[in-house]
């Protein structure tokens, strides 16, 4: 058995699939790739996929990831051709490495998520204050509409920001995965309300990177150490 | 911003499932817009996952987009979310490939799958701009047509629609969207009344606009009058001769948003001709016409690999009477396999043998489907079911035997004579069933058995279409005497709503006087009423009233074989003798054979159509 690991993007054509769509959709395109799957034994037989954490609907992905179990080594250029040629629209394919032994896993090595939220220039609103109230003020509270679960907004912020880029205005911010964990809808829904801003376009989102974060080091999936929240 | 950008910044992170509008699906077909001279949108008035699991709309879909000179996109009827999205931003509604207003189209066809989605098409057009009835289209609108099983009694639609393709859209799709061609020629727009003139030299097309029906004092149909020079008696319905020889999609598009049944489909034959009385799709697709397993299974290799789907499905209308299953699934099966694709059958006959058959196929085995239909022989020999007791327990305790773990029955309640015994026959049915399924337990736990029970509505071209339907009050007596008889048994017991039945019945025999009734009913709000959620009867009974119609007269209405049927205009190639006659044999409790296996029953179908029964293997 060999494990693979995938860096995809998901971009603005096709960034309102759930993630079961896009497990459905990836997987298909694995299987007219011709990948050899490993499949899990019992009743129900299915391939050995394993995804990293799930990408909120409406929400593009610069580096996403999957992690497949096949049967044998590929030739992992050739594969990674083959499955580019039968992504649907939207989704682009990166990179494929063979995961050495002994790695734990995305869901075990993932901790934290980079995203950048788009926001419209006309609001004149202080982004800079507001990101500095999130982070220092009073909690900001979240319940979520679908199981009225309540999240502290302010403690699953790591960092955040206010950047300009080219005429673009968009803040960053630096999410914990896992223990802590808040939902990026209801960040936005915060952001949105803190700046009066419910009669505007959602805010357009793209989570540029998943990290584990050890220390003050970033380490990317696919074992590269980098350098975010910088310059 | 354009319509795209609009929905891709403002509307779809607004509205649920929003991957039913992006329409990028694997196999979807994106052409340059400007550089095709026809297009066309093929419209099916449900949702996206119902639409996505049409054989049809695959076929239709890549036979004219395999032609340079066509486009074909769809359109799904849109979520309520959607809806009002759409209606509070002033946008149309629009195709999923180039998400161009249906308004940009020459044609717009409508698929016609169930009389409860005749609002959706009225919502379709609202959304598009495009005037609910034909009378006040111009030259600016596109041609509205539609097919399907329902268009065999078109006339509750006749003034919405300019023009009904009767039978097999795969056999004219392209004539009709060549005629469209040569009417626009370099124009942007074909003229309406030209297009019309053309369109009725093709067989198969109705134009309801060149008829007009007569009624009698009494409000019964006295003719149709056929009112322009070209305008055929009867429109006689389209049928595909040899269905190898027919297109067959193989790169069919792959849903996004999930889908009611996501699975490559090979069409292992058209037609049947057991001869279930109440069956309409048993009349009107008729004759039998097998697909050669050669042919299958080179379409099952290039699906498998074309669409990554996880499981291939053998459809027809009963896919165990193929007469070659033992050339067809065991090379199938092993493709399957070595593919690790899952193989299914819709549904199973009611005998050991399709439990035995279906057992050898690969895939999960979860619940398993027979329809007895009727709880007592003497009642299912009226309807020509040709099941006996015997046969459903055998293969009950076949399939408990193969591994299955639930059973559902499917049975119709209201059937024409149906009496207290028979209803009672049911619940005896439903217990022997259970008996059997106390051998079967798994540890402490038992077999499921779902029991779901339809209420009976006479269609039209079936020998019941001279029947009424049961009243209201009679169908829930008869629903409240069964249930707590099958809860007795332990079976889970579920029933069609009866209100959303009736109005099923007024629509597939109504008339064309029903058209108020429709438009009444959707803009007193009424969409997705094959939905319960967001079915509301009190709107339709209002809309009944506001148009001086009794809907129960057209539920139960008992038509006399003299008289004129709304839906004579249609000849679906049955002749009416033969209908008359299963009809009479129907009250005489007399079965009438399979002419597959039997002598011809003389249904007419062959002689008229020029078609015969196409069976790879011959099995008289």
């Amino acid at each position: 058995m060999s494990r693979y690991r995938l860096e995809y993007a998901i971009n603005e054509k096709i960034r309102f699939l759930s993630h079961r769509e896009l497990m459905t959709s990836l997987q298909r395109s694995l299987r007219r790739a011709s990948f050899p799957f490993a499949y899990s034994h019992g009743f129900n037989q299915r391939p050995k996929f394993s995804f990293g954490p799930p990408l909120g609907v409406g929400i593009a992905g610069l580096r996403e990831y999957l992690d497949v179990e096949l049967v044998e080594e590929i030739a992992q250029e050739e594969y990674l051709q083959r499955l580019q040629q039968q992504l649907p629209l939207g989704i682009e394919a990166h990179r494929l490495v063979l995961v050495p032994p002994g790695d734990a896993g995305l869901g075990k090595f993932i901790n934290c998520a980079c995203y950048q939220v788009l926001v419209p220039d006309s609001l004149g609103i202080s982004w800079d204050k507001l990101l500095q109230d999130l982070e220092e003020g009073d909690p900001w509270w979240y319940e979520r509409p679908n199981d009225g679960k309540v999240f502290n907004m302010s403690a699953g912020i790591i960092k955040s920001r206010f950047q300009q880029d080219e005429g673009d205005l968009y803040l960053e911010f630096l999410l914990k995965i896992g223990p802590g964990e808040v939902p990026v809808r209801g960040l936005l829904d915060v952001l949105s309300s803190k700046a009066n801003a419910a009669s505007l376009p959602p805010f357009r989102t793209t989570r540029t990177g998943l990290y584990r974060q050890e220390n003050n080091c970033f380490i990317s999936p696919m074992g590269e150490i980098e350098v975010i929240f910088e310059g | 911003m354009n319509l795209e950008q609009v929905l891709f910044e403002k509307i779809l992170p607004r509205v649920g499932r929003a991957a039913r509008y992006l329409g990028t699906e694997w196999n979807s077909v994106h052409k340059d817009w400007d550089a095709v001279p026809v297009r066309m949108a093929f419209a099916f008035p449900d949702l996206y996952e119902v639409g996505m699991s049409h054989l049809g709309l695959q076929i239709l879909y890549s036979l004219a987009n395999d032609r340079e000179d066509f486009l074909m996109e769809r359109v799904f009827a849109p979520a309520a979310d959607m809806e009002q999205e759409l209606r509070g931003a002033g946008l149309p509604l629009f195709s999923l490939e180039s998400h161009h207003s249906l308004k940009d189209f020459d044609v717009i066809g409508f698929t016609l799958q169930y009389e409860l989605s005749f609002t959706n098409i009225m919502n379709m057009l609202d959304l598009a701009g495009i005037p609910l009835r034909s009378e006040n289209r111009s030259d600016n609108h596109p041609l509205i047509i539609a097919g399907g099983p329902v268009a065999f009694n078109p006339e509750p639609l006749a003034p919405f629609i300019d023009a009904f393709v009767i039978g097999e859209g795969d056999e004219c799709i392209l004539e009709i969207l060549e005629a469209v061609g040569e009417v626009k020629g370099n124009c942007p727009r074909a003229s309406r009344s030209d297009l019309m003139e053309r369109l009725v030299e093709i067989p198969g097309i109705y134009i309801p606009s060149y008829y007009r029906p007569e009624y009698t004092g009494d409000g019964r149909i006295k003719e149709i009058v056929p009112l322009h020079p070209k305008a055929p008696e009867r429109v006689q319905r389209r049928v595909i001769s040899d269905l190898d020889a027919a297109y067959y999609p193989l790169s069919p598009l792959v849903p996004l948003a999930e889908a009611v049944h996501e699975r490559g489909m090979l069409e292992v034959f058209r037609g049947c001709t057991r001869g279930c009385r109440f069956c309409q799709a048993g009349m009107i697709y008729r004759p039998v016409r097998e697909r050669s397993p050669e042919v299958l299974l080179s379409q099952a290799r290039d699906i498998i690999k074309n669409t990554g789907f996880e499981e291939v499905s053998l459809v027809s209308l009963s896919s165990l009477d193929y007469s070659c299953l033992d050339r067809l699934l065991p090379p199938l099966s092993e493709e399957c396999r070595a593919t690790r694709t899952g193989l299914s059958l819709p549904s199973l006959r009611v005998d050991s043998f399709s439990v035995e058959t279906a057992k050898g196929l690969p895939g999960r085995r979860t619940s398993v489907t027979f329809a007895p239909e009727a709880g007592t022989q003497r009642l299912r020999d009226v309807i020509n079911k040709g099941v006996t007791e015997d046969d459903l327990m055998d293969a009950v305790g076949a399939a408990l035997e193969a591994g299955w773990s639930a059973i559902k029955l499917y049975f119709m309640v209201g059937l024409p004579t149906e009496e207290r015994e028979d209803l009672e026959g049911i619940a005896e049915l439903v217990e022997k069933v259970e008996n059997i399924g106390k051998r079967y337990k798994r540890g402490r736990k038992r077999p499921r058995v779902t029991v779901s029970a339809a209420n009976f509505v006479p269609k039209a071209h079936t020998p019941f279409q001279w029947e009424g339907q049961n009243s209201r009050e009679v169908l829930k007596e008869k629903h409240e005497f069964l249930r707590p008889l099958i809860k007795k048994s332990r079976a889970e017991y579920n029933w069609h709503n009866i209100e959303v039945s009736f109005l099923e019945a007024c629509f597939a025999r109504g008339d064309r006087r029903l058209a108020d009734v429709l438009e009444g009913a959707f803009l007193r709000g009424c969409r997705f009423d094959g939905w319960t959620e967001y079915f509301r009867f009190p709107l339709w009974m209002e809309s009944f009233q506001a148009a001086g119609l009794d809907p129960v007269s057209y539920a139960e209405k008992k038509f006399s074989y003299d008289e004129v049927l709304p839906w004579d205009i249609i000849d679906s190639g049955v002749s009416r003798d033969f209908l008359i006659r299963e009809h009479k044999q129907a009250l005489d409790g007399a079965l009438t054979q399979d002419c597959r296996t039997a002598d011809c029953g003389n249904c007419g179908i062959c002689t008229s159509l020029g078609v015969v029964p196409q069976l790879v293997k011959e099995r008289k």
